[in-house]
């Protein structure tokens, strides 16, 4: 973006929060009123990007720390800040040194290798296979980082390829859109998911590893089939049979080792939670103990570990303990009309507006503007904000959506066409798939 | 212009003629050792950030997986857009500018001094 551009939206940003701050609205607390003008300000932020994403999580502390407590009884400036040392950042910090281990250890080529040795040549299993590894590594590193790895296996298939076949296609879009639905699946998947935990867990709702899997993984994996069924569809094979090569793995040394041995006990640790009673936020830590203690990662892998993201997400956490706190949850729902609505019809507008947001700005910052927004409104219906949260994830219409979806674009050979086509479909099955389980299977099965 | 372009010369026998060892090892960032190719003489040493080979969008599927922590979709979009555009202008310009007879420590002592 052109820098009179930044001005521009930065000065409007500023404008809005003074106008709004400054501005007396009946039935409106002076905390309140302060928090809905940060609350517009980061709106304007976060959807123009006019600075950074984790700066503009700085500006809302900051405001929030100066603006709001004189006016809240027993709130002080720290209340804002805490959040970004909160337990699912904790947590998230945990997945992002597991990631790096396991990507500067190889091991998730190893696993690709592992899994894609065995799909055989025809193109439906090959594409499944893709789908398959992205989704797994996407469940416990970034989706990004997830899908630059498997472009850069399927790109010597997809290369060596007839030009007019459409499969090429297929394979480049199923492995940004696993990365996205995978992603969906575990706390340390996205973002989005740490961000209504942490908002559920400020509300009295623990929800544990193992719980967030038990009501997200069986969406993600309905979702993951129903696209692969889509692309095969939508993009048929011209060849029965593809050649498809990939390179053997060397043996593992007993760093590698190390680094599987520590995942796999991470995991065990997350999943067994009930039992042990370690919150999931310690365990989180064992990682980056062992890691680094045994030098398996250095000071330079720990500067490079997500920061941007864990400070985005402060920042979401930040302005969703404002929204509470204040009392601006309870004015919104009551001034915009919206007591009586039926609780379908909440879950519907919240799952349409959160899918359509996802996909022109940052699925971090649309779950972190409308989370606070849906816990006001969920009063006892937290099926709502994980919905949310999932539904965060279905950024599957354009190259600008999502990382992922940018990068399998960079590769040259898709058109936003493409995309869009076959997004539109997969976000419209996304959103039918999250009305069944938020509106149907959860309640049904009492498990949230 | 905000840039100089110098091109590397052997310091004992001032040809031009050099050659690249790329050292690559675990754990360590990669160095390149430019040596006379003329002489045989150490020539300079320089230390990677990041590689980029004329394969522009390979060499960024690797940077984003080990820096995968993205999530400003729109501007990592223009990245991976402008990307192998701007690695190729930049090299076009760089070729085509005039070249400098500072020493590079000179060069590179001014443009830190200038920031």
């Amino acid at each position: 973006m052109k820098l009179g551009w930044r001005i521009f939206f930065f000065s409007l940003a500023a404008a809005v929060f003074a106008g709004i701050s400054f501005t007396p609205i009946p039935g409106l607390a002076i905390a309140a009123r302060h928090t809905l003008a940060v609350f517009a300000l980061a709106i304007i932020l976060w959807v123009s990007e006019a600075i950074p994403l984790y700066i503009t999580s700085f500006v809302i502390a900051a405001l929030l720390a100066v603006f709001v407590p004189q006016h809240l009884d027993g709130v002080t400036y720290k209340a804002f800040l805490a959040p970004f040392f909160s337990p699912v950042i904790l947590l998230f910090l945990g997945g992002f040194v597991l990631a790096k281990g396991l990507e500067r250890y190889n091991l998730d080529s190893v696993l690709a290798s592992a899994i894609l040795r065995r799909v055989g040549k025809r193109p439906a299993a090959i594409l499944a296979g893709f789908m398959l590894v992205t989704a797994i590594l996407s469940m416990w590193m970034s989706n990004t980082a997830a899908t630059a790895l498997m472009i850069a296996v399927a790109l010597p298939l997809v290369r060596s390829m007839d030009a007019d076949d459409p499969m090429k296609i297929g394979f480049l879009i199923g492995i940004p859109f696993a990365a996205n639905l995978g992603g969906m699946a575990t706390p340390i998947g996205t973002p989005p998911n740490a961000i209504a935990i942490a908002a559920l867990r400020d509300a009295g709702v623990q929800i544990n590893f193992l719980e967030w899997m038990g009501l997200a993984l069986p969406a993600a994996v309905i979702l993951l089939a129903l696209t692969w069924i889509l692309i095969m569809v939508m993009f048929r094979p011209k060849t029965a049979e593809l050649t498809f090569s990939i390179q053997k793995v060397k043996k593992l040394g007993w760093r590698e080792w190390a680094v599987l041995a520590t995942l796999l006990l991470t995991v065990l640790g997350w999943l067994s939670g009930r039992f042990h009673k370690i919150p999931d936020a310690i365990v989180a830590l064992a990682p980056a103990i062992v890691f680094f203690s045994l030098g398996l990662l250095g000071r330079k892998d720990f500067r490079s570990l997500g920061w941007d993201v864990l400070i985005l997400m402060g920042g979401g956490l930040s302005l969703g303990k404002a929204v509470s706190a204040s009392g601006l949850d309870v004015w919104m729902v009551s001034s915009l009309g919206m007591e009586g609505l039926p609780a379908v019809a909440l879950f519907i507008g919240f799952i349409l507006l959160t899918v359509v947001l996802t996909n022109f700005i940052s699925n971090t910052s649309s779950a972190a503007l409308i989370v606070p927004l849906a816990m006001g409104f969920a009063a006892g219906s937290n099926n709502l904000v994980v919905g949310v949260a999932l539904a965060a994830s279905a950024s599957m219409l354009l190259p600008v959506s999502t990382p992922p979806n940018a990068i399998a674009f960079g590769s040259g050979l898709l058109k936003v066409k493409h995309m869009l086509r076959t997004g539109l479909i997969v976000a419209v099955i996304a959103i039918g798939v999250i009305f069944l389980f938020g509106l149907v299977i959860w309640p049904r099965l009492g498990i949230i | 212009m905000n840039f100089v372009v110098r091109v590397e010369l052997c310091p004992n026998c001032d040809s031009p003629n050099t050659e690249n060892l790329v050292r690559v090892q675990t754990g360590r960032p990669i160095r390149v050792y430019v040596r006379c190719r003329e002489c045989g003489t150490f020539v300079a040493r320089y230390t990677l950030e990041r590689y980029t080979s004329d394969k522009t969008y390979e060499s960024l599927l690797r940077f984003m997986r080990k820096h995968g922590h993205s999530i400003a979709s729109r501007s990592r979009a223009q990245e991976l857009e402008g990307f192998s555009k701007t690695v190729q202008e930049e090299f076009c310009e760089t070729s085509d500018a005039p070249k400098s007879n500072l020493r590079l420590e000179e060069i590179i002592w001014e443009h830190k001094h200038q920031r």
